[in-house]
């Protein structure tokens, strides 16, 4: 027996918990479908509609349906409900049909059928469900199929269907638009009805229309004397019965009518004309003291601003907006600001004149106000006034709430950038708010501070600017909302600038700049052990990831060499060699090959090349941060974010996670930079790449890296190729021990360090000679699984660009620490071919015995003639039972006077080692300088050793 | 226009849901979760007014119950409050003084008002007598079906069968 629809919702509400809630709807439910099988199977014979409990049924099943459960099977009962004769079926069907149905649903076609005969119905009442039906699940075919019969309504109908068939042609034109043109006319004949429900309903319809369809809006202009005379009549009735709200006659028809006039008005003088005089009534006698008068005003303003309004109506307008902003009502303050973005373009000063107000609302308890009032406050700054409207800015950052706080950081940074008035100031800008709110602001927030640091004139600047951080570091680092950002500068410049540190701040420049320097603490003079223990502190700080671990790792092994020994008492180095090791048996790969390195850098044995390997980070140029900036938008788009909307923010974050191998040495910013600008390995190639030539363009970066002039010849920066060949170039030729230096370098610098560790020091041989290296130093502690070379193809996901040149392993994560390393063998040279020699060298992977990356060089051969060798291509063919895979090549070109090489690797796997050797060809084209193309091929097995 | 009409309790449990434009069922559930919550959270005093996604949310409180409204970005946010005060106000009417539970066991008749009042998202009647008048008319209407059967409602509302219609 079927219980009542109250006591259904009754007993659901009765329970006590969810699950019983849904047991006993789904009980319901059941009965219900048991109910509908029977009637189905005409077990229960009789009248239609007779049947006791179908009405009740679909209610309870609306019921069912908003308490979220499913009901779709019950659509087709809907479908019969509706074509009931009794009206209280048919009422609850179509209410059915409009509630549960769903567009998929295929019932539809059922239903145009039903609707259309209730559309030709004698009785208004249900016409009037056919059409708030029809309103609210027409498809297109439906749309086509029953056009005519809504069109009748509108043309004859009583006022209760007429209005309903205004508003349901919005349905059907926006399911099929193409059905517009034809009812021009008869909306148009709308506006002359007498009751405002239909001349509202029309005059939505038209508005609809000029909106789906331009076209139309000049059919309707010749409309405006009409709209505007019905407009001024509603103006001046006070006190009509039932429509008047609020003092106002029928706000819903004159809001409907000053949208209309706005549409047809834009950009049409004659329209505009004729509608001004009524503009300025509405503006002047709407009583403005309720929400329906501001309504209305809210309306008119935007209608004057948008067409073509005299001078003083504009005034006016802007007048009214005014009043607006001053209200107490946060709504009506609300749409003020709403309006004023809508204008900020056009009519910049008349918004510029409420900028005080405005500037009031940034700190109102109102989100939606404070979002708004950003936007204007963000238009209206400009190089007059950004030292207070990013004060301003940057006082909002710290009371956003956490979904605003991207785009407040995004536009101070943007406006800061836009309109510093000095670049000290800037910096000092972008580092308070990275104190408040670094984590919500892009990195490229981080990465223009980095550049301004560099960047900055003198070393005062710098000094002082190195003092505020740490002041700040040592304010924030203990509250628990501590910015990681923060750290990482921070510890940046820490190292950096541990001898500035050291001594006290300078003094504030004198002079007119005095102003523009926003107030922050200065620091003060800090002992090296202070120093060392703030670092130290860094190192398990709550908020500190693997990067910013990284970073403070490298400060401390700078800060060693950078202060005088002098100062440095032992314990103090023994803290900082004791912080240094924390992470010799890190999990993370990065970090214990940092650990390890740097600990046997900090050692007395090699005290004379620290200073060198650990030298301060030449100033970045504009133009390598443009390019940096390029790749990082560039990034951003491919993460798909944009300026606002930091999207990329956290897929950036995901990076620097994963990617370990890039960001935990981030001892130079650059390695940063460089993985804060990449979307994929590919551009973090190329950024390092750039940074890279940027280092060349510098040219001073060059004698660091240990080659020398002959060793280290120019890379060519103009070349295309040059995301590939150029870091070989710049860093491949290097001799051995240049080679490690190189390579240590590289690290303690982080030039190149992202992801492919792109300055591919020549595949394995730079983690040799670091080995190399290393194994000199006292303890050994080189920890060769770590410093491995690992061919490139070892690590997929770092080596796939085509700037992959062999990624060099000493800097790569290997899979596991436990991994042994590919035994490699020495390089064999396997011929010399024009002017080229060119050589191979086969290491084999530990991982798979069947297989092996062999990497084939070209260099310059001592007898070939000057000039630059193009055109290089190296490629290889293997016997049939072996594979082979290739790596993009290092490049194509030896420029003059280079020794090369150019390098390629090709993985071959060969499944029957042991029974049949590595069988390789070579084949090996070049254009020698004013030569032709020349091609050799060659049988290389025997220069394979034959494992 | 407005885009979905709901009214949802000051738990989070929705009392009416009004969708003007179609959405899928799954996104539907999700929305109006994520606007629920959105309204929930604000405190009171606040403007009424919140910027989703491309959209604005009008939502106004009224006892223990929220009326909320999604709208375009270019609409009018206070004639959607107006709206959404004037159904309120004809059910107050309708009700004789509303309270939330007259809407939990009466949510199809406050469909029924709504629909006489918004269609297709945009105000279809803004004469408060004249909505009740024609929901009134009609309650009479099925009421007189329900008594008398198909027949007597035929004839009592001039419902003629058309052939076919009735088995």
């Amino acid at each position: 027996m079927s219980c009542r629809l109250s006591d259904l919702i009754t007993e659901v509400r009765a329970c006590k918990t969810a699950e019983a809630e849904r047991a006993r709807i789904t009980d319901e439910c059941a009965q219900i479908r048991n109910a509908l099988r029977e009637e189905a199977g005409g077990k229960r014979r009789g009248r239609v509609g007779a049947t006791p409990f179908r009405e009740r049924n679909m209610l309870k099943l609306m019921f069912a349906h908003m308490m979220g459960h499913s009901t779709h099977w019950a659509q087709m009962e809907c479908v019969k409900m509706s074509a009931s004769p009794s009206f209280h079926e048919k009422r609850v069907g179509y209410l059915g049909l409009m509630l549960l149905l769903d567009e998929s649903a295929s019932v539809l076609t059922l239903v145009t059928h039903q609707l259309s005969r209730d559309l030709q119905d004698e009785s208004p009442f249900v016409n009037s469900l056919a059409l708030a039906t029809l309103a609210n699940i027409a498809s297109a075919d439906m749309a086509r199929d029953l056009h005519r019969h809504v069109e009748r309504h509108l043309a004859s109908g009583p006022p209760l269907t007429r209005k309903k068939a205004a508003l349901t042609c919005i349905r059907l034109f926006k399911s099929a638009p193409e059905l517009i043109d034809d009812f021009i006319p008869r909306v148009v004949g709308l506006l002359t009805d007498r009751t405002h429900a239909t001349i509202m309903t029309g005059t939505t319809l038209m508005w609809h229309m000029a909106r789906m369809k331009p076209a139309v809006i000049p059919r309707f202009s010749k409309a405006v004397p009409h709209l505007a005379k019905l407009l001024r009549k509603l103006v001046v009735s006070t006190n009509v019965p039932n429509y008047t709200i609020g003092r106002v006659c029928d706000p819903f028809l004159q809001s409907r009518l000053l949208s209309l006039l706005r549409v047809l008005g834009r950009d049409n003088s004659v329209a505009s004309e004729q509608m001004n005089d009524v503009l300025a009534q509405v503006a002047t006698h709407t009583d403005a003291s309720r929400v329906a008068g501001n309504a209305i005003l809210y309306d008119a303003v935007q209608c004057i601003l948008e067409i073509e309004s005299e001078e003083g109506l504009r005034i006016l307008a802007i007048n009214i907006l005014g009043r607006f902003l001053l209200n107490k009502e946060n709504n009506i303050r609300y749409v003020a600001l709403n309006t004023l973005c809508h204008i900020v373009d056009k009519d910049l000063p008349a918004v510029a004149r409420h900028r005080t107000t405005i500037v009031a609302c940034l700190r109102d308890a109102d989100s939606s106000i404070r979002r708004r009032a950003l936007d204007l406050v963000y238009a209206l700054t400009d190089s007059t006034n950004i030292l207070s409207m990013a004060g301003e800015m940057v006082n909002y950052a710290v009371i956003a709430e956490k979904d605003e706080r991207a785009a407040v950081c995004a536009r101070v940074a943007s406006a800061a950038r836009r309109f510093a008035p000095s670049m000290r100031w800037e910096a000092d800008t972008l580092l308070v708010l990275i104190a408040v709110r670094g984590e919500a602001a892009r990195r490229d927030v981080v990465r223009r501070l980095i550049y301004l640091v560099t960047a900055a004139p003198g070393d005062d600047t710098q000094a002082s600017l190195a003092h505020k951080c740490a002041e700040m570091l040592s304010e924030n680092s203990s509250s628990p909302d501590c910015q990681a950002p923060l750290l990482l500068i921070a510890a940046w410049c820490i190292g950096e600038f541990a001898a500035e540190l050291t001594s006290d701040p300078p003094p504030l420049p004198e002079g007119p700049d005095d102003s523009v320097i926003p107030v922050g603490p200065r620091g003060r003079a800090r002992t090296p052990k202070e120093l060392v223990d703030v670092l130290g502190s860094l190192l398990t700080h709550h908020k500190a990831g693997t990067e910013i671990k990284g970073v403070t790792l490298t400060a401390l092994s700078k800060l060693l060499a950078k202060i005088p020994p002098a100062q440095l008492p032992a314990d103090v180095v023994e803290t900082a060699r004791g912080h240094l090791a924390t992470f010799q048996t890190s999990l993370n790969q990065e970090l214990q090959a940092r650990s390890v390195e740097f600990l046997a850098l900090s050692s007395e044995d090699l005290a004379d090349v620290r200073a060198d390997i650990l030298a301060p980070i030449p100033a970045l140029t504009a133009d390598a941060v443009r390019r940096l900036k390029w790749e990082s938008s560039a990034a951003a788009e491919a993460a798909g974010g944009d300026e606002d909307v930091i999207a990329g923010l956290s897929d950036d974050v995901d990076d620097d996670e994963g990617r370990a191998g890039g960001t935990g040495l981030a001892a130079g910013m650059r390695a940063m930079e460089a993985t804060g600008a990449t979307a994929d390995d590919q551009q973090a190639n190329r950024a390092a790449t750039k940074t890279a030539e940027a280092v060349d363009d510098e040219g001073s970066l060059l004698d660091l890296f240990g080659g020398g002039p002959s060793a280290s010849p120019p890379a060519d920066a103009d070349e295309d190729l040059g995301a590939d060949g150029g870091v070989a170039d710049l860093f491949g030729p290097g001799p051995a021990a240049g080679g490690a230096a190189t390579a240590a370098a590289a690290a303690s610098s982080g030039a190149g360090a992202p992801a492919s560790g792109a300055p591919a020091m020549g595949g394995g041989a730079a983690g040799l000679n670091l080995d190399a290296l290393f194994a000199a130093g006292p303890g050994a502690i080189a920890a060769p699984a770590t410093h491995a070379p690992s061919p490139a193809t070892l690590h997929p996901h770092m080596g796939g660009g085509p700037g992959a040149a062999p990624a060099a392993g000493a800097f790569a994560p290997v899979p596991a620490p436990a991994a042994a390393p590919p035994s490699a063998f020495p390089e064999e040279e396997a011929f010399s071919f024009g002017p080229l020699r060119v050589t191979l060298q086969l290491r084999l992977d530990p991982a798979d015995s069947t297989s092996a990356v062999v990497t084939m060089r070209a260099y310059r051969s001592p007898a070939a003639p000057a000039g630059p060798i193009s055109g290089i291509v190296l490629e290889s063919a293997v016997a049939k039972y072996m594979r082979q895979a290739f790596s993009p090549p290092s490049g194509s070109t030896i420029p003059d006077g280079a020794p090369g090489p150019v390098q390629r690797d090709v993985r071959v796997t060969n499944p029957q080692r042991g029974t049949k050797p590595f069988k390789v060809m070579l084949r090996v084209q070049c254009v020698p300088a004013g030569g032709t193309k020349a091609v050799h091929k060659a049988d290389v097995t025997g220069a394979l050793p034959q494992v | 226009m407005i885009k979905f009409l709901l009214v949802v309790s000051r738990q989070g449990k929705v009392r009416l849901a009004k969708w003007y434009q179609r959405v899928r069922p799954k996104e539907r559930i999700r929305i109006r979760r994520e606007v629920t919550a959105m309204v929930l959270s604000r405190p009171g005093k606040l403007c009424n007014f919140l910027e989703w996604r491309d959209d604005k949310i009008v939502y106004r409180r009224y006892a223990s119950l929220y009326f909320v409204a999604c709208i375009g970005k270019e609409d009018n946010e206070l004639i959607a409050l107006e709206t959404v005060h004037a159904f309120v106000e004809v059910l107050d009417q309708y009700f004789d003084n509303v309270c939330e539970l007259d809407i939990i066991f009466n949510f199809h008749k406050a469909y029924h008002i709504l629909d006489e009042m918004i269609l297709a998202g945009e105000v279809v009647e803004t004469n408060k007598r004249t909505v009740r008048n024609a929901v009134r008319a009609q309650d009479e209407l099925a009421a007189v079906a329900r008594e008398g059967g198909a027949a007597g409602a035929a004839a009592a509302t001039g419902l003629v069968p058309v052939a076919g219609g009735s088995r």
